[in-house]
């Protein structure tokens, strides 16, 4: 059965500007010319002290002086419901942004409302009936930072309108069915209709109040003194002709910034708007069925006078692609604290350029032995951890390279993000001696009476072991060929060591790793 | 008739009664958590269970790298390696070591480890800065469900705190199965520590041995008085020292004559 759920947010602006954090004093977005702003929205705490939409911003700090005014920007509205209809398509494949469905009849330029519109009634069995469905758009629409009213019909435009009475404040009951779309629609207020005031102004004058009254009146009457298109709006709301939504796509790419009610001046102040964010991301991943694996977030900075100061950009590289808000949460708070802020920050941005398919990686379905931590980390989210606090060159692995000179006969990888599950055992053998621990650079031993020593007299027990390798890298400065008789020494400590002897000019004795 | 039949039933009962009891002055019973053998039986039959113990904080207390301590360790680390589970190695960090000590750079040798059978795949390195990123990153190993082994190079600061720290391993060792080694100086034999197995590495310094002495300080049960020596190096690196002369033997002719 098909069920359109509107989600109508009222004071979009108002929204944007708290949703970073909230706000308790008196709060007001303003419109129209710079040099005499009028007050669009107000929060309750400016209505108190007596603000009202309407009035010029002058007039309005001289009733709260504490009053902080913001100027509406039609951009980030535009934007924050764009993100918004990306989260929602995880809910459902049809989702459309109002007020595209008042271009027909209203005036899209003056909806006071704005919002989405989906089709829920086809996946409602998914998310487990549509009481739970209802449930988890509510609690993701507030861990998102959003205030929104429901509506609930058989059709988008009734859907819409049930939506907007309830955001301005009156009772409207859902239309469940087609049979309770008249009745559902018949109390509602005219004004919700957002026609031209003109119109709505002769209405009233007319004794009609509501839908139901306009629905009384002769439709031949009411398409020749009103219009074809008022008679089509209804027509369309009531489920009599076909009203075919334009389908949202969403972007490959996800994008989203939030705006910093207050300067932030420490990157752990960062975490609340950032989880904001990554729960919008989450919800946009779910609706392609895909993973993150690198996260860009950017800082925007104030300008310090008429100077940009560059914004910070905090990379997450993850190993394998994610999409829990509250798994990426613990690993950008560890990656914050290696963030400074050169300046106070203004706005957030999140970006996710490319998409990976997404597994959800459950190590396994039991747990590896019955002793170990149940509710532990994987040792995948444990790479992650490591990496995103400590950096990419401090935590690493190490492969076997097929090198006779010992130093390249190692590589440091770091944890690889194409590496995805447990590590996959390898068979590797060699037949000659080498030592546990190595020194990626050699270190060059004294000679006080022409023979090595380290920490004592050197005894030498096996070799020489000649390595002459490398000359294929020949001209390589980075990979040198070598000349080199290695030894097994030991020292008066006991000390077990792998030194050898320089063949090429400047020799010497060095030493290369320890027979742990 | 009756009392005859009853005996074996009666030993049988006895025995499995004893095996639950804690014996003290018996290691190899012991032992409370399933054991991975260490692979030097002189060493196993001293440790409590037969080797190294799961879920368990074990310290190993030495100066000087190079005595054969982490072949003790190999056979344990590459049953780990083998079922799949990764090892996370803390190596030593740069702040708590001397300028010029080389174990500042010192890594794990693929080829070795995989000729010891550890796959170099299977480990996860650290290299922490400071301090606190040493424990923080002990901690957070102890608390992924796939770890195999742990094996720390902790930096000491001061004795109280470092209890502290390894207290708080050690809890989280607790629940897990993972092989838990903590590598730390052995001025730190005389300060306390939760650890349940306590090892002090040296060399035996018998001019003709060159064996790995190990000095059991804490198990439980108990306590060993005389150090186990292993032979964890190849044999035949314990003939006599040559003399010095001959290191201009060993060196090649031509080497020889150009240095001559």
């Amino acid at each position: 059965m098909v069920l359109w759920l509107a989600l109508c947010l009222p004071a979009l602006p108002l929204q944007l500007a708290e949703r970073a954090a909230p706000r308790a004093g008196p709060l007001a977005i303003t419109e129209g010319p710079p040099e005499r702003p009028l007050i669009a929205f107000c929060n309750a705490p400016a209505r108190a002290a007596g603000i009202a939409p309407a009035m010029k911003l002058a007039a309005a700090q001289a009733l709260a002086r504490t009053l902080a005014a913001v100027p509406r920007n039609p951009d980030h509205e535009r934007d924050a419901l764009h993100e918004l209809a990306c989260w929602a398509y995880q809910f459902s494949a049809q989702v459309t942004i109002q007020p595209a469905l008042l271009r027909n009849g209203g005036q899209a330029g003056s909806a006071s409302n704005c919002g989405l519109v989906l089709e829920t009634g086809g996946s409602e069995r998914l998310f487990g009936g549509r009481a739970q469905l209802h449930r988890r758009i509510q609690r993701g629409l507030e861990s998102l930072g959003y205030r929104a009213t429901f509506g609930y019909a058989p059709t988008p435009r009734a859907a819409w309108l049930i939506g907007a009475t309830r955001a301005s404040g009156l009772y409207a009951t859902d239309a469940q069915a087609d049979g309770q779309l008249h009745a559902a629609l018949a109390p509602l207020p005219l004004t919700v209709l957002e026609w031209d005031a003109d119109t709505t102004r002769t209405l009233h004058a007319l004794g009609l109040a509501t839908i139901g009254q306009l629905l009384g009146l002769p439709r031949d009457a009411f398409a020749r003194r009103f219009g074809a298109d008022r008679l089509d709006h209804l027509d369309r709301a009531l489920g009599l002709q076909p009203d075919p939504q334009p389908a949202f796509l969403p972007p490959a790419r996800f994008a989203a910034r939030i705006e910093l009610p207050a300067d932030v001046t420490q990157s752990a102040q960062l975490m609340f708007p950032a989880h904001r964010l990554l729960r919008s991301l989450e919800g946009f991943l779910r609706g392609h069925n895909a993973g993150a694996a690198e996260l860009i977030f950017t800082a925007h900075h104030s300008p310090r006078g008429v100077q940009a100061v560059t914004a910070t950009r905090i990379g997450l590289a993850l190993a394998a692609p994610e999409r829990d808000a509250g798994r990426l949460a613990k690993l950008l708070a560890e990656r914050l604290t290696r963030v400074s802020l050169p300046e106070p920050a203004v706005e957030l941005s999140l970006t996710v350029e490319r998409l990976a398919p997404f597994q959800a990686l459950n190590a396994s379905l039991l747990p590896p032995s019955q002793n170990s931590v149940h509710d532990g980390l994987d040792w995948l989210q444990l790479a992650e951890t490591l990496h995103a606090r400590l950096g990419s060159e401090r935590v690493f692995q190490l492969q076997a390279v097929d090198d006779h000179r010992p130093e390249y006969a190692l590589r440091i990888v770091p944890l690889a993000a194409e590496r995805g599950g447990p590590p996959v055992p390898t068979q590797l053998a060699s037949t000659l001696q080498r030592p546990l621990l190595i020194l990626p650079a050699p270190q060059p031993l004294p000679q006080p009476h022409e023979l090595p020593s380290y920490r004592g007299e050197l005894v030498l027990i096996t070799g020489p072991e000649r390595i002459e390798a490398g000359w294929w890298d020949f001209g390589d400065p980075h990979r040198p060929t070598v000349h080199r008789d290695y030894f097994v020494a030991r020292n008066q400590r006991g000390q077990t060591l792998w030194i050898y002897r320089e063949l090429k000019q400047p020799r010497g004795w060095f030493l290369h790793g320890f027979f742990c | 008739m009756q009392a005859a039949n009853l005996m074996p039933v009666l030993r049988a009962a006895e025995r499995a009664a004893m095996a639950a009891v804690w014996h003290a002055d018996d290691p190899a019973l012991a032992a409370t958590a399933e054991c991975a053998p260490s692979g030097f039986a002189a060493l196993d039959a001293e440790l409590p269970g037969g080797g190294w113990p799961h879920g368990q904080l074990v310290e190993l207390l030495y100066d000087d790298p190079g005595i054969g301590e982490l072949s003790l360790l190999a056979p344990a680390l590459a049953t780990q390696a083998r079922a799949g589970r990764a090892c996370v190695w803390i190596l030593p960090c740069e702040r708590g070591l001397q300028a010029d000590d080389p174990l500042q750079q010192a890594l794990p040798y693929p080829p070795a480890l995989a000729e010891a059978g550890i796959d170099p795949s299977c480990n996860i390195f650290v290299r922490p800065t400071v301090v606190r990123e040493a424990w923080w990153a002990a901690e957070q190993s102890l608390r992924a469900a796939h770890l195999g082994a742990l094996i720390g190079w902790l930096p000491t600061s001061n004795a109280p705190a470092d209890f502290r720290a390894l207290r708080r391993l050690h809890l989280l060792a607790q629940r897990h199965h993972a092989l838990v080694f903590v590598i730390r100086p052995s001025l730190c034999a005389d300060t306390p520590s939760p650890a349940v197995l306590r090892l002090q590495l040296d060399c035996d310094r018998a001019p003709q041995s060159r064996k790995l002495a190990i000095k059991i300080l804490k198990r439980r049960g108990r306590p060993l008085i005389d150090p186990v020596a292993l032979q964890v190096h190849p044999e035949s690196w314990n003939r006599p020292a040559p003399e010095h002369g001959s290191v201009a033997r060993l060196m090649p002719a031509c080497v020889a004559a150009a240095a001559g």
